[in-house]
């Protein structure tokens, strides 16, 4: 975990440069379903004492639907 | 039913020249109309402004807050290339509709950034930036676009909320339209 914090961070300035992400790229795809569960159930719903759950159970929706569609399309160019 | 809902039922009979339309909700003099463009226009501005102006602060706070995380972790990770008119062109589209990615392509078209010149290029204007490239460019693109996406979604919001009725950021603290306080 250090190892991996020190590469994509080493000599890095914020905005100039890019993050070294190429190796961990799928790990951003987390932080992304949580960000737009929790913003588009807090612009949806009228009563937010149920945004945690809601955003929870969105978040997993969407979660799975990647699994899902990169199983789908895995298999789909592999049979082509 | 949301106002929202009316608006677009009463514009889709309106259309067709249907006699009970202006019949059905006739306006007050004083009715400013059904949308709420200032607060629109701060909600393009600033990521969860309008919101805040029109009393939902708490959901301000989590709208606010959340898109301008994604906005964030996409100039982090893609750099100053995330919004880059001359290199993603159609990207722009969702991008622009947020203020900060306005910004952003602002400062490559007046040269306040530049891209850093190969070793054989003359050195260019405005403060040097390390062009962004595969993965790290795609996330930073995607990310910035979907902060203007759900910005997008803000606006609509803010556009349609209904200004006649009491705000609440809660079901409890919600009381009916015309309620004395």
């Amino acid at each position: 975990m250090n190892g991996w914090i020190n590469h994509a961070v080493a000599a890095w300035t914020p905005l100039l440069e890019p993050l070294a992400i190429d190796d961990y790229w799928l790990m951003t795809l987390i932080p992304v379903a949580i960000i737009i569960a929790v913003v588009y159930k807090a612009i949806r719903i009228d009563d937010l004492a149920r945004l945690k759950k809601e955003a929870a159970v969105m978040c997993l929706q969407i979660l799975t639907f990647m699994v899902v569609a990169a199983v789908v399309l895995w298999i789909v160019t592999e049979s082509v | 039913m949301r106002r929202s809902d009316n608006f677009v039922i009463r514009s889709a009979l309106r259309c067709k020249g249907h006699p009970m339309v202006d019949q059905a909700r006739p306006r007050k003099p004083d009715d400013a109309g059904d949308w709420n463009p200032a607060a629109a226009a701060a909600a393009w501005l600033v990521p969860g402004l309008g919101h805040w102006m029109i009393g939902l602060k708490t959901r301000a706070k989590i709208i606010g807050g959340g898109i301008m995380l994604l906005w964030l972790l996409g100039v982090l990770i893609g750099g100053a290339d995330a919004v880059n008119v001359d290199r993603n062109k159609y990207w722009f589209i969702p991008q622009a509709v947020m203020a900060p990615n306005v910004a952003l392509q602002a400062a490559h078209h007046f040269h306040i950034l530049g891209e850093k010149p190969q070793p054989w290029e003359e050195p260019q204007s405005g403060i040097a930036y390390e062009p962004a490239f595969g993965r790290p460019l795609e996330q930073g693109v995607l990310f910035t676009a979907l902060a203007g996406f759900l910005n997008l979604l803000a606006v609509i919001d803010v556009i349609f909320r209904d200004a006649d009725a009491p705000a609440a950021d809660h079901a409890a603290n919600r009381q009916p339209a015309g309620a004395r306080p």
